[in-house]
């Protein structure tokens, strides 16, 4: 019998309580009254009253509902070696492939290891059988990957990891126990994992019990370490004016101790670096720092003159004293980012824009230099792609549910985001001012949805006065954000293919014509913070990101493509008329290719990958594992045929009776209670 | 004392006691001393029917009173005598102490307070005086004998007012009322009689040998008697509020033999004192306990 949590043993000894309980506690005599004293006599309490050990079934019951309530949080559990010793085990075996395993030898180590693991059909104690075991090759970069079947030949297996290459992408451990975890659940039979890896700290969950598992029997670790460091950098720049870049870095050294020898050495290493920005001719500018280790030190340029108008991005590289066994990430290319005002199209439908709203919306749009405006009459088709977000004036419906547009709906379900203002028409208003109560009292905003990713709750409402809105009639779906003092939809949300995985854009609708006679909010300072509010939210769905990790995804819209650093497209032509996701596993400048153009988006090897700090030996993964290095300090490679194991007790191995517990915990506290009620003289009369 | 609050006859005088008592009275079994004609035989000469004796005429007796055929046969003038009937004064002495409150269905201090009412409208009806003294260490309230119209509400309004506390001093009570009392009549005494078995009987003395008619009501629950504890207690006693420990076993035997003695030596006492020794206990009901006993002394031979 053994415990997955020994700490929870110290549970047991709350049974002392209702032992003491029994045991010590003086019961003082019931006082009863009486009408005198003259013909009595104290009486000496024997003594063998006070130490006896009173109610022996009730201090049982007690100690029984203890005893459940410990063993319900120890979780014991009994090997099922005894069940299972004849019988065969599947072995999976993972290998880490994430861009760390680059550093030195580690990738070779990691192979000749899980070779040898390969070969040997899995652990060292499913050998004891003497039966043969299936095993099955994945790897692990930003996901699990199985390569070749689960099968007793590991020919197969061994051929695919001669294959394998390490990748530019990060590993989570987390995820993986999960997907092996739910791969284990599967197999009828126990399933040992062997792990082979750098075991890097930063890959490591923050939440540890996202590394517990329940199907798995057992689960070892191989470790691949030497003594290697690594100067890694990441990078942003930016410029206003097409001519000064402001490059901000991130550096790093990293040594692969583990994480409690680099902290207590941390402050007695350091080295000297210089970082260097370049274009593909010159250096540019460098700054020389001092680096100390696992410690991020940030750099940043003010000013670098960009030395060509046509030049979309820079090489920033850090070079020092230590060795860089990672060399991937030491040099990376950042692409320049250029801060222009947000192209927003302005168009009516069937009609000539009004001039006035176009006028305050113009006015709100290009305050702060936030946006340009074009304005297009009547915009139909291609002409949807000469502005990043649209704003178009509707005619309001009178009193029939809103609809919008056929060339409004395509743009949006295409991606595009509209901000739609409906125009009065003759007759079709309701006046505010009347159901506010009073004739001579005025409309405002009343219930505002302030918990809208806008932010309309930032926002002054109460000094907008609303005179004239018009009477809507909206879908179910919709999601009405601010409405009218008299409950008229005054700003909706129209949502579009929910719970659909394809892309769509946003759409606001306005009910109001933004003439300064139906209300007065063009009129308000609030317009314009709110107009760039809403601006700002339509361009975070079509922003696409500066930079990526290597492994992360981009979301595409139907119709983008997405060239590689090397000048190959990632999409295939047959799925690029819908929105896709696109998984970018090289580090490099891509191009993000658009109908509103091109966008510079740079792919670097993830941070996490960068630092080498390695864990703990005694703290890592479940308690009980234990590890073996296949490379000592001195960097040599030690058989892997020498690996110990220790199984790690999981849920499958457990006994059916844990089950049990929680009835025997309730049934022990009832009949506690009933013979509490009975033995201890409990009254329920409420006298 | 002033009457505090008037208070309902019914709050006291039960119903059931009032029908049990019938036409009985409460005659004095002695002779009494009173002022007025009354129901009880009075040691003075007076004008009942009941002849009493011939006495020679002397000159200034009343003409109307001499027996003239005694006279014709005898030639002497006689003056024949009749025994006198007069009233009496009923003294009730109350024990009032903690220990009285005390009993189940009603307490020690309730039947009392029933037994002293009813008592108080019998001897109203019969027109003799009522008094009421009632005490624990001291006196809580005293009326004095009156036949006045209103002695019954003003009875019941002490009784109402009187609550049992504090601890009893009986034998001090009953000296201080046997020094106030100048003239025979019944002296009723309503307590649990706890206290000095020895001083209690010293004290009850005085008045047999003043030719007071001694009535001693004993106030008992069943459980003072037979206790029926079952296990080891704390007992607390209501007059001094001490805590002793005391084991069932103790109660089952020592403290059963040590009650009945008590009891017992009270009512050989009273016996001895030529005294009524009535056992009242709480559980038993008060008309039928107040009903046999004045049938009983109705019976009796003076």
């Amino acid at each position: 019998m053994s415990l997955l949590f020994p700490a929870f043993l110290a549970g047991l000894v709350a049974w002392l309580g209702p032992w003491i309980l029994h045991r010590f506690n003086r019961e003082d005599p019931p006082e009863t009254s009486f009408p005198s004293s003259q013909f009595l006599e104290p009486t000496r309490v024997p003594e063998s009253r006070k130490r006896k050990l009173r109610h022996i079934d009730l201090f049982g019951l007690r100690t029984l509902f203890v005893l459940a309530v410990c063993l319900l949080f120890a979780q014991p559990s009994c090997t099922s070696d005894s069940l299972s010793s004849n019988s065969q085990r599947n072995t999976f075996v993972v290998i880490d492939r994430s861009a760390s395993m680059q550093t030195g030898d580690r990738w070779p180590q990691a192979v000749e290891a899980a070779r040898e693991v390969l070969r040997s059909g899995g652990s060292d104690s499913s050998n004891l059988t003497g039966a043969s075991n299936a095993v099955q090759l994945f790897d692990l970069s930003s996901e699990l990957r199985a390569h070749a079947d689960l099968s007793n030949d590991a020919a197969q297996a061994v051929s695919a990891l001669n294959q394998l290459q390490p990748s530019f992408e990060a590993a989570q451990y987390g995820r993986m126990m999960q997907q092996l975890d739910a791969l284990a659940a599967r197999e009828s039979l126990p399933v040992d994992v062997v792990f082979v890896t750098d075991e890097q700290q930063s890959n490591f969950p923050v939440q540890r019990r996202l590394l517990r598992t329940q199907h798995i029997d057992s689960f070892e670790v191989v470790r691949v370490t030497n003594s290697e460091s690594n100067l890694s950098v990441r990078a942003s720049a930016s410029t206003e004016d097409g001519v000064n870049v402001q490059i901000s870095t991130d550096v790093l050294w990293s040594t692969a101790q583990s994480s409690q020898d680099s902290a207590s050495q941390s402050d007695a290493q350091s080295i000297d670096a210089t970082v260097f920005v370049s274009d593909e001719n010159r250096e540019l500018a460098s700054k020389n720092v001092q680096l100390f280790a696992n410690k991020t030190q940030r750099i940043a340029f003010e000013s670098v003159i960009l030395p060509g108008v046509n030049v979309q991005a820079l090489s920033v590289r850090v070079a020092g004293d230590a060795n860089d066994s990672l060399a991937i990430d030491s040099e990376i290319q950042v692409p320049v980012s250029k801060r222009e005002p947000i192209l927003v199209g302005m168009t009516a439908v069937d009609d000539a824009i009004p001039e006035t709203p176009a006028l305050f919306v113009n006015t709100a749009l290009t305050t702060d230099r936030l946006a340009r405006v074009v304005s297009l009459d009547n915009a139909t088709g291609d002409a949807w792609s000469a502005a990043q977000h649209w704003v178009v004036f509707l005619k309001a419906p009178q009193g029939e549910p809103l609809v919008l547009p056929d060339n409004v709906t395509s743009y949006v379900e295409s991606g595009g985001n509209a901000l739609v203002v409906l125009q009065s028409q003759p007759g079709n208003l309701n006046d505010a001012t009347e159901s506010a109560g009073s004739p001579s009292d005025t409309g405002y905003v009343g219930s505002v949805n302030t918990a809208h990713p806008l932010g309309l709750g930032e926002l002054n409402w109460r000094d907008i006065s609303v005179y004239e809105t018009h009477p809507l009639t909206v879908n179910l779906t919709d999601d009405v954000l601010i409405r009218s003092s008299d409950g008229t939809p005054y700003l909706i949300e129209r949502l579009f293919n929910e719970g659909n995985t394809r892309r769509s854009g946003r759409v606001l609708v306005l009910n109001d014509s933004l003439n300064g006679i139906s209300s007065d909010l063009p009129l308000q300072t609030a317009f314009v913070d709110w107009t760039a509010q809403v601006i700002r939210w339509f361009d975070a769905t079509t922003a696409y990101p500066d930079r990526l990790d290597a492994g992360q995804s981009v979301l595409l819209p139907a119709g983008a493509q997405v060239i590689s650093p090397d000048g190959q497209p990632l999409r295939e032509l047959a799925g690029m008329s819908a929105a896709e996701a696109v998984v970018l596993r090289e580090p490099g400048i891509h191009t993000v290719a658009t109908r509103s153009g091109s966008h510079a988006l740079s792919v670097t090897v993830p941070w996490v990958e960068s630092n080498l700090t390695s864990v703990e030996a005694d703290t890592a993964w479940q308690s009980g594992l234990v590890e073996s290095d296949v490379a000592g300090d001195a960097g040599t490679v030690s058989t892997p045929n020498a690996v110990s194991e220790t199984p790690i007790l999981t849920d499958a191995a457990k006994l059916p009776w844990l089950s049990w517990l929680l009835p025997i915990m309730a049934l022990s506290l009832l009949a506690e209670n009933l013979v509490a009620n009975r033995r201890l003289r409990i009254r329920r009369d409420g006298l | 004392m002033s009457v505090a609050e008037r208070v309902s006859p019914s709050t006291y005088l039960r119903a059931d006691v009032l029908a049990g008592l019938g036409s009985l009275d409460l005659i004095a079994r002695r002779l009494v001393e009173g002022a007025m004609v009354g129901l009880h035989r009075s040691p003075k000469f007076g004008f009942s029917q009941e002849f009493a004796e011939y006495r020679a005429y002397n000159e200034g007796d009343d003409l109307r009173f001499v027996d003239w055929n005694v006279y014709a046969r005898t030639d002497r003038a006689y003056i024949k005598r009749f025994q006198g009937d007069t009233n009496t004064r009923v003294n009730v002495l109350l024990d009032c102490s903690g220990s009285m409150d005390f009993g189940e269905p009603v307490t020690k201090w309730q039947t009392a307070q029933y037994l002293c009412a009813a008592l108080a409208y019998l001897i109203k009806n019969q027109h003799d005086a009522f008094g009421l003294n009632i005490f624990n260490t001291h006196t809580v309230s005293e009326l004095p004998p009156s036949a006045s119209p209103d002695r019954l509400q003003r009875v019941l309004s002490q009784l109402h007012a009187a609550k049992p506390e504090s601890g009893t001093d009986l034998p001090a009570s009953l000296t201080a009322l046997s020094q106030r009392l100048t003239q025979r009549g019944l002296v009723v005494l309503i307590s649990d009689l706890y206290g000095d078995t020895d001083a209690l009987i010293k004290a009850m003395q005085p008045f047999a040998h003043a030719g007071q008619e001694l009535m001693v009501f004993h106030t008992l629950d069943r459980e003072e008697l037979e206790p029926t504890q079952n296990r080891i207690s704390a007992i607390k006693d209501l007059e001094t509020q001490e805590k002793v420990v005391v084991a069932p076993e103790y109660f089952a035997q020592t403290y059963r033999s040590k009650i009945q003695a008590h009891c017992g030596a009270v009512e050989q006492a009273c016996v001895g004192l030529g005294a009524d020794y009535i056992r009242v206990m709480t559980d038993e009901p008060l008309d039928a306990v107040l009903h046999a006993y004045l049938r009983r002394r109705e019976t009796r031979p003076s």
